[in-house]
């Protein structure tokens, strides 16, 4: 059990304890707070993967912009938690089991692949290499998404803002 | 260190998250389980960069994790715009257009 | 193997003690510069000079009476104010304190606990995390005044982030690295023989845009005056920790003077030259190799003259002795094997003490900022301001080549 092995394992496993708790959990507040804890083992999994820029980007763009976004929405629209409604006794008994099977089937024949090559040593300054490509061979692509941002943003502005009048209509729909 | 099991954790977080987006009706929570099968992408393709050495698979998850952000705003934005009409949160409400 | 693990974690054990140490006695140092601001006293009964105040109130936080409300989320109410003191404090783990390094238990060691190549980029992943200790403290507290001033208090810091990052962008591009250290000595040297090569003062563009925005995002990322509507004991009872209580306040008001602690750090760094001292470092100058000494030598003098005078028979014993002790430290540090490396800190401490003077003297001095006043300046001034600063230094660093 090398040290590599353990913190693998660790992660791993408080990544897979959050994504599931991100499915089960009723309150989509709790959902969003387990989603940030899968989102920063996969940070610390980066880390030993050797890309610590994308690690600090997932970090601050994912954990702590996206997901801070979400958590606004929650919160102002009030979210409560899911209304309770049984599976029906097909999907209990049967599905839920048959999926754990399939899924732990397909994480074992991933697993034991025969990728199993070990991973091979980097080279130095993965920022360097990162921003070179970055700039030279994925420019295009590059200029497109700070457009597909802005774009983004202006959509949003638009379609969240309240039209005239619209107030109005609430106030007669609380009063009857 | 195999790579083998970082693809294997990538497929069970990837599983899991269709298995919210299925199964889930709360349409945040749904959103929710859209961006862990993104990070479980995110976690395949960084796996591979490392394995052949190259870079290009972190430019990608460069990308990935950009567009993630700007789909992010525009969705929840619509999200914010259906709970004001329906006035609910429950994605089966969401049925003018059924027959 | 094991040795190193054991040396990184006496250093962890040491910062710990001295970072909490630090915050207690900075709420100290703020009531006291506040007072004599307002021409008053502050603290003076407990302990001579108000000295054992921070223990009274420490004792009095975990003494009190932890209320919970009743319709609280009880998980989120108690992580919240975890997750705010937590990451508050372990961002510090990445400050360098001085070039030299010292020898525990036969492994020589730098004095930084984490010396990562991406150790700003960190800080500034722990400060964008952060932002949740303050929205679900919000949310948690089921109550209208909490989740109103949870969501504008989130909101500033998510806005004033991106002046807070693009403003250090200017110096990533003289300097070329994320790794603090290296951030630090590529500030030394002296242009025209005496004025530091900080980047306050740097030869291609003196980023003195870059420190104003700065200094500004981080005032306004810690929530505290003038941009601290969100939180004001007048505006909205108390924001986001009205609902809390004893210890798990204490947490929060810990998690605030800690990142007002790791701000000031980040700021000497980047801009005032970190642990470099101002004095050129040639030979003639030698004698500035003295001026920590010299300035122990005065504070102890100083000690001893007041507690012989002071007024109470407790600070007339324990002024003394306290100023005895600091001029035997003034003693130890002329000695040839501590003043090297005395240095280095005692210049970081320096810096770090006058930004935070700045920082207290901003808050008693400014008014508050209405929050839309606050917004407008994040969004529409500061942000376009960085970007300026930005495009300008990019094209000083294309123009030097």
């Amino acid at each position: 059990m090398t040290p590599q092995m353990l913190t693998f394992l660790v992660l791993a496993a408080v990544a897979v304890a959050g994504a599931v708790n991100v499915i089960v959990l009723r309150h989509p507040i709790h959902s969003a707070i387990s989603l940030i804890v899968v989102m920063v083992s996969l940070a610390g999994l980066f880390l030993t993967l050797e890309a610590e820029f994308i690690a600090a980007l997932q970090i601050i763009v994912y954990a702590g912009a996206i997901m801070v976004l979400f958590v606004f929405v929650i919160m102002l629209l009030n979210a409560g938690e899911e209304e309770r409604t049984n599976m029906s006794r097909m999907a209990r008994y049967v599905g839920v089991p048959l999926g754990i099977v399939l899924l732990g089937e397909l994480a074992y024949q991933v697993g034991a692949a025969s990728l199993s090559m070990t991973a091979q040593p980097a080279d130095a300054s993965a920022i360097h290499g990162l921003s070179m490509l970055l700039f030279q061979d994925f420019v295009f692509p590059f200029e497109l998404t700070s457009i597909l941002i802005l774009i983004a943003l202006l959509g949003a502005l638009v379609l969240a803002q309240r039209r005239e009048g619209a107030p109005a209509k609430r106030e007669q729909q609380n009063a009857g | 260190m195999p790579i083998s099991y970082y693809l294997a954790l990538s497929a069970v977080l990837f599983g899991l998250g269709v298995i919210g987006f299925v199964f889930r009706r709360n349409i945040i929570t749904i959103f929710m389980s859209i961006e862990l099968m993104l990070n479980a992408v995110n976690l395949a393709f960084i796996a591979f960069a490392r394995a052949w050495g190259q870079l290009q698979g972190q430019v990608f998850v460069f990308f990935v994790i950009v567009v993630a952000a700007a789909e992010a705003a525009v969705g929840l934005a619509i999200v914010i715009v259906i709970s004001r009409n329906r006035h609910s949160l429950n994605v089966e409400r969401i049925n003018l257009l059924k027959l | 193997m094991a040795s190193i693990l054991l040396v990184s974690l006496i250093k962890v054990a040491v910062l710990l003690f001295f970072v909490l140490t630090a915050v207690a006695y900075l709420v100290w140092f703020e009531r006291k510069v506040a007072a004599h601001l307002q021409g008053r006293w502050g603290p003076y009964r407990v302990g001579p000079h108000g000295l054992l105040q921070p223990l009274a109130d420490g004792a009095k936080f975990l003494l009190k009476e932890d209320v919970t409300p009743s319709s609280v989320d009880r998980f989120v109410y108690f992580i919240a104010p975890l997750v705010t003191m937590t990451l508050a404090i372990s961002a510090i783990a990445m400050i360098p304190f001085g070039p030299a390094e010292i020898r525990i238990f036969g492994v020589s060691t730098p004095l930084v606990v984490a010396n990562i190549n991406i150790g700003l980029l960190a800080i500034f992943a722990i400060t964008s995390v952060g932002v949740y200790g303050v929205a679900l403290a919000g949310w948690s507290s089921n109550s209208k005044y909490s989740l109103l001033g949870g969501l504008r208090s989130s909101a500033q810091m998510v806005s004033y982030e991106l002046s807070l990052t693009l403003s250090v962008v200017g110096v990533l591009l003289l300097a070329g690295s994320f790794n603090l250290s290296e951030l630090i000595t590529r500030q030394g040297g002296f242009s025209w023989g005496f004025l530091p090569q900080w980047n306050l003062f740097s030869p291609p563009f003196p980023q003195v845009l870059g420190f104003v925005c700065y200094f500004i995002s981080a005032i306004a990322e810690t929530n505290r005056a003038p941009f601290d509507l969100a939180e004001a004991e007048s505006e909205i009872v108390a924001g986001y920790h009205t609902e809390y209580s004893s210890f798990k306040f204490a947490m929060f008001f810990l998690g605030e003077y800690a990142s007002m602690i790791t701000v000031a750090c980040l700021a000497t760094i980047l801009f005032l030259g970190g642990w470099l001292s101002p004095f050129p470092q040639t030979a003639g100058l030698y004698w500035t190799h003295y001026i920590p000494s010299a300035v122990l030598a005065l504070a102890g003098i100083g000690l001893i003259i007041d507690g012989v005078l002071y007024r109470q028979a407790f600070g007339r014993v324990v002024l003394p002795v306290l100023g005895l002790v600091v001029c035997a430290l003034s003693f130890l540090c002329t000695r040839p094997g501590v003043i090297d490396g005395i240095q280095g800190p005692f210049w970081f401490l320096a810096k770090i003490l006058f930004v935070l003077f700045v920082y207290v003297w901003v808050r008693w001095t400014l008014p508050r900022f209405r929050y839309d006043q606050l917004m407008r300046f994040g969004w529409k001034f500061l942000f376009p301001l960085a970007l300026a600063n930005v495009v300008l230094t990019s094209l000083a660093v294309v123009m030097r080549k």
